[in-house]
């Protein structure tokens, strides 16, 4: 209750706006030499918006759903560290030669037992080069062809989708090439 | 004096810089010799009023219509022989200005255009702008009038609003709405990844954006004076608002419902959605030409990016540029478009980007940018000036091209990466 109450005072905060304002041009000037213009615009009173989830510190008390959720946290993570990242050829989508061993190494872990309930996600990353909305279809054709190389390694074509990152997922922030080449990759997340 | 003075002009031409473009296309004529004079009283914040200067004078030097004075003056408002005249300058008109706040925080600037030859005063005016941290926009208001008096081309576009994403962080970034010259910045989106901002009308009243926070990409509308905001859409894989229609009713989006990223044209009014491109590589980046009729587009399936045109509803798609390996973003109005092109080298590096004209009528090609990276390439209403972005080695800018003077300038951004732009 408190969080929801927290939540509503927020969004009223946040999409609580003025009234907009046309801009009020007065061009008649009282001795015909002088006038008054204004420059406020229409958007004068621009409204800002917060759009961060609502991660509340509220205290919870201990229970077994909570342990569950942590106990699948632990699992998700210690997978998440065992699975390869994949890394492309400057803007190249198709798996490389050298990259086919990583994902059959994945699949392999991704359809055992302790891994095969969760979802994955495949995310496609690009290195700095480029228009941005270019990378971001170029990071989900690597992320796509990820994905059909799981599935013909026998990971189950409904467990997993594709998102795509363009470049504002660097592993590496330097601009040099050892860098854009970490950055060009597809990365791996399991959801419960 | 002296020192100050040439203080001045390192920090005007700092921010103010240009790099020529590469041609000549039309020579202008005599630009009339102008110059600025702060008439402001000394309770004026000396900072405030270095920073309307710069602005002021940026303004008039950007629109490319007047021959801009750099030197700093000081005046009185009523003037005297002296200050009428500036005969060692050899100026044609003299701006004069007094720039006072009110108690509720509203700025008035008192403008006074002086013939320089005559030494009399051609038009006064008085301008205002309720909120101090925008005074840029009252500058631009300033320079767009004064540049109408001398009949010159519009220079309108200075009071739009830009609307840009920075990247702040790893799957973080900002919405920004700012003005030409990053001198006013608000932000309007803030927590987690939104990207891709889009003005969603000519009255720049609204905007779309893509949210990557929940488990889909999402495109969301937002009312600027309310804040309020819409779902509109999503998709799995990706999800962008590329462009909108002159009516504002018709959307082209990139998104990938079947893992495959493809043009679509969304209609608000009806909620239904028409794919235009289908390929099975990349189609990203639609832009509507010929009354909203068809669309330009960004493709490989040639094996590597290039512009692309392709009327709405037909499957038959015409190669718009031969000219460039790797055409990644493309903007068009009427019957021209500006792409940005990665060189296959340059004695400025290996893959250095640049900016291309080109008309749909004609063969020409006219090179607008010769160094850096120049990408994301928007038009403003007037075809006569292009917006994009520069990135230099850990900093990006907002640069502006006009094209009859043949000249680019650019803004840097201080704090974060401008990730796309909007105007």
């Amino acid at each position: 209750m408190k969080l929801l109450l927290a939540s509503l005072t927020l969004a009223m905060l946040i999409f609580t706006g003025c009234s907009q304002k046309n801009p009020d041009v007065d061009m008649t000037g009282k001795d015909g030499k002088s006038t008054e213009v204004s420059a406020d615009k229409k958007a004068d009173n621009l409204s800002g918006m917060d759009s961060t989830n609502g991660t509340s510190s509220m205290d919870m008390n201990k229970n077994s759903a909570e342990s569950d959720a942590n106990a699948i946290a632990q699992a998700i993570a210690s997978l998440e560290k065992d699975v390869n990242k994949i890394y492309f050829d400057f803007d190249k989508y198709d798996v490389r030669p050298d990259m086919e061993s990583k994902i059959k190494s994945n699949a392999r872990l991704l359809d055992s037992t302790k891994a095969k309930d969760f979802s994955i996600k495949v995310e496609g990353n690009c290195d700095e080069w480029g228009t941005d909305e270019y990378n971001y279809a170029l990071g989900l054709k690597r992320a796509k062809s990820v994905k059909e190389s799981l599935i013909s390694y026998g990971v189950d074509a409904n467990r997993i989708m594709i998102v795509s990152f363009g470049e504002s997922n660097p592993e590496c922030k330097d601009s040099n090439k050892a860098c854009w080449d970490k950055n060009r990759r597809a990365e791996f997340k399991l959801l419960p | 004096m002296i020192k100050k003075l040439l203080m001045m002009i390192v920090l005007v031409s700092s921010i103010f810089a240009y790099d020529a473009t590469v041609e000549i296309v039309k020579k202008m004529d005599k630009l009339p010799k102008i110059a600025l004079q702060d008439a402001s009283s000394i309770d004026v914040n000396p900072v405030f009023r270095k920073k309307f200067y710069k602005i002021m004078v940026g303004d008039l030097r950007v629109s490319s219509h007047f021959d801009v004075v750099d030197e700093y003056l000081k005046s009185s408002y009523e003037g005297n022989l002296e200050e009428n005249f500036m005969s060692s300058l050899n100026l044609d008109l003299i701006l004069r200005y007094n720039v006072m706040f009110e108690g509720d925080g509203t700025i008035i600037a008192q403008i006074k255009l002086l013939n320089a030859k005559t030494g009399q005063v051609d038009s006064e005016k008085i301008y205002k702008i309720s909120k101090q941290n925008r005074y840029p926009f009252l500058a631009h208001k300033i320079a767009v009038e004064l540049n109408d008096k001398i009949g010159a081309p519009s220079i309108k576009w200075m009071e739009q609003f830009v609307i840009f994403a920075k990247y702040t962080d790893k799957k973080k970034s900002e919405i920004v709405i700012s003005d030409y010259t990053l001198s006013f910045q608000k932000i309007v989106v803030k927590g987690g990844l939104n990207i891709f901002p889009k003005w969603a009308n000519k009255s720049q009243n609204s905007f779309y954006y893509t949210s990557y926070n929940g488990r889909k990409p999402t495109l969301y509308s937002v009312d600027v004076r309310t804040g309020k905001r819409q779902k509109i859409i999503s998709s799995e894989g990706m999800l962008v608002c590329s462009d909108v229609s002159k009516d504002g009713n018709k959307l082209l989006l990139t998104m990938a419902p079947n893992d495959q990223a493809d043009i679509y044209v969304y209609d608000k009014r009806t909620k239904q959605l028409e794919k235009v491109t289908s390929y099975s590589g990349i189609d990203v980046n639609g832009a509507f030409i010929d009354n909203d009729k068809r669309i330009v587009f960004v493709s490989d399936r040639l094996g590597y990016p290039n512009i692309f045109a392709q009327k709405i509803g037909s499957r038959s798609v015409e190669q718009m540029v031969y000219h460039g390996r790797n055409n990644n973003s493309v903007s068009a109005l009427d019957n021209y478009i500006v792409y940005s092109s990665r060189e296959k080298k340059s004695e400025f590096g290996a893959k250095t980007f640049n900016l291309y004209l080109i008309s749909t009528k004609t063969d020409y090609i006219r090179q607008l940018t010769a160094t850096g990276k120049n990408l994301y390439p928007r038009f403003a209403d007037d075809s006569e000036t292009i917006m994009f972005i520069k990135y230099y080695d850990k900093q990006s800018a907002l640069g502006i091209i006009r094209l009859n003077a043949n000249k680019s300038y650019h803004f840097p951004l201080k704090v974060g990466k401008i990730q796309s732009i909007d105007w």
